[in-house]
């Protein structure tokens, strides 16, 4: 993964200014390798915090300790990350990422027999996920100053709940949704702040919070879905 | 590290008059804050700047809070007592037509006290939160959940709950979390979120309540 990004980059960060061709080529090759060196470099201090990175040390970690993990000189981590905040911001971008995951990966059509069955196979998704990434765990249901990462969460989860509306389409004929909020992504932070609960106090989310979380958003999904709802796919 | 300096010293007559100007201190230094916090987000607040609007020495105010966490620590406890206060209210008897009728009254109080102060929207619902507070938060979940759990025995039958954990605990945080999505969006509780959050909590509580509970025959005013 680590040679094509760097091409990407590299395209995308030549000068304006004019260049003769031997010089851009000589650039090129001296970015191309710099940038990958940066690259796996970034990768190894994203490693460290990952590994570091928990509900408990999320108030103290600082980007100096996190060097020495990666085993990396400050200054350099310093460059890539001046302030915790962007390590942080770096690693909710993967815990997004996964999150997409866990909603782009195909839901068998056989196991969908009743809309609740959809929620149902994506919530367990992410709480496999959660309980397995304490650094999730800290970023989202753990409670911290970095007040942008649950902005961001929150707009992930708006983005998250029109992808969540589409695979209800596609299955069912599903009524008049409200147009001013998208109830998939209000069920998702419902869902979330359960789980948030048992993180806080339990330190993960316990079999019995799990399916509280689940419980919970499809009660409010049932304010706007009926019991019984026509399907658009046949069962294969 | 919320332990304060002054509980650490042993009590003398002079450590007295010591404490209760202490207190006063430090009270004058969380009502500063709740005002600085009006217009500062809670991530920019500085203890210099509390200490300017408090008119007190910055030594003083690292004395009390070593740090800014510590002092938001205590801006939540007052927070967690006035949910506390709200709560004790008495519930309007009169207007209880359905189990519905007591949750809302609740979250109506709620919802007017977030929307009239900034910093409890900050605090609670923007999780601002510090570590330190995290299982006092929990723990004031559950007391607030026995509380409602308590007005909901004095109108209705209930079924058998959950025992490990508190529905109306829960309750809470869902309806909460919707407000924290309004507040997040739009810097309050629009009515249509207010609307949504409630639903949400009720809702949820549905799942363990039946439409149709049997309200206990009750010997009038009784206090709880």
């Amino acid at each position: 993964m680590s040679a094509q990004p760097a091409e990407q980059l590299t395209t995308q960060q030549q000068p304006a200014k004019q260049l003769t061709e031997a010089q851009t080529a000589w650039r090129t090759t001296k970015n191309r390798r710099h940038q990958a060196r940066s690259l796996e470099r970034r990768i190894k201090i994203l490693d460290a915090a990952r590994e570091m990175l928990t509900s408990e040390s999320i108030s103290n970690l600082s980007l100096y300790e996190v060097a020495r993990k990666a085993e990396i000189p400050p200054s350099s981590l310093y460059h890539f990350f001046p302030k915790i905040d962007f390590l942080l911001q770096a690693l909710a971008e993967e815990v997004f990422d996964a999150f997409d995951k866990c909603v782009s990966d195909p839901i068998p059509a056989d196991q969908v027999n009743h809309w609740t069955d959809i929620g149902f196979i994506l919530e367990t998704r992410m709480q496999t996920y959660y309980r397995e990434n304490p650094m999730a765990r800290a970023l989202i249901l753990g409670q911290h100053l970095h007040s942008d990462i649950m902005a961001a969460d929150h707009q992930h989860d708006a983005a998250m709940g029109e992808s969540i509306a589409a695979i209800y389409s596609r299955f069912f004929k599903m009524p008049e949704l409200p147009s001013g909020y998208n109830i998939f992504a209000i069920a998702l932070q419902i869902a979330d702040k359960v789980y948030a609960m048992s993180h806080q106090e339990f330190g993960n989310i316990t079999p019995e919070m799990a399916r509280e979380g689940w419980l919970a958003a499809r009660a409010y999904l049932s304010l706007y879905i009926p019991d019984n709802l026509p399907r658009n796919i046949e069962k294969a | 590290m919320t332990t304060e300096t002054t509980a650490a010293k042993p009590s003398t007559g002079t450590t007295r008059k010591k404490q209760a100007r202490g207190l006063e201190r430090r009270r004058i230094i969380l009502e500063a804050t709740r005002i600085l916090l009006a217009d500062v987000a809670t991530n920019e607040l500085s203890l210099y700047q509390v200490a300017g609007e408090a008119g007190i020495p910055p030594s003083s105010v690292y004395h009390f809070f070593p740090k800014v966490d510590a002092l938001l620590a205590a801006l939540v406890e007052n927070i967690f007592a006035d949910f506390d206060a709200i709560a004790d209210q008495p519930i309007d008897g009169n207007a209880i037509h359905h189990w519905h009728d007591i949750f809302a009254q609740l979250q109506t109080r709620y919802v007017a006290f977030y929307r009239e102060h900034k910093y409890v929207r900050d605090l609670i619902l923007g999780q601002h939160v510090v570590n330190s507070i995290r299982h006092a938060d929990y723990e004031h979940d559950n007391s607030l959940g026995h509380k409602i759990h308590r007005y909901f025995q004095e109108y209705y039958k209930l079924p058998p709950l959950p025992e490990t954990y508190n529905i109306f605990a829960i309750a809470l945080q869902v309806a909460d979390k919707v407000y924290s999505i309004s507040h997040q969006e739009h810097g309050n509780i629009t009515d249509v979120m207010a609307q949504e959050g409630l639903k949400a909590g009720l809702a949820y509580l549905g799942r363990y309540l039946p439409q149709q509970m049997i309200k206990v025959s009750r010997c009038p005013q009784q206090p709880i």
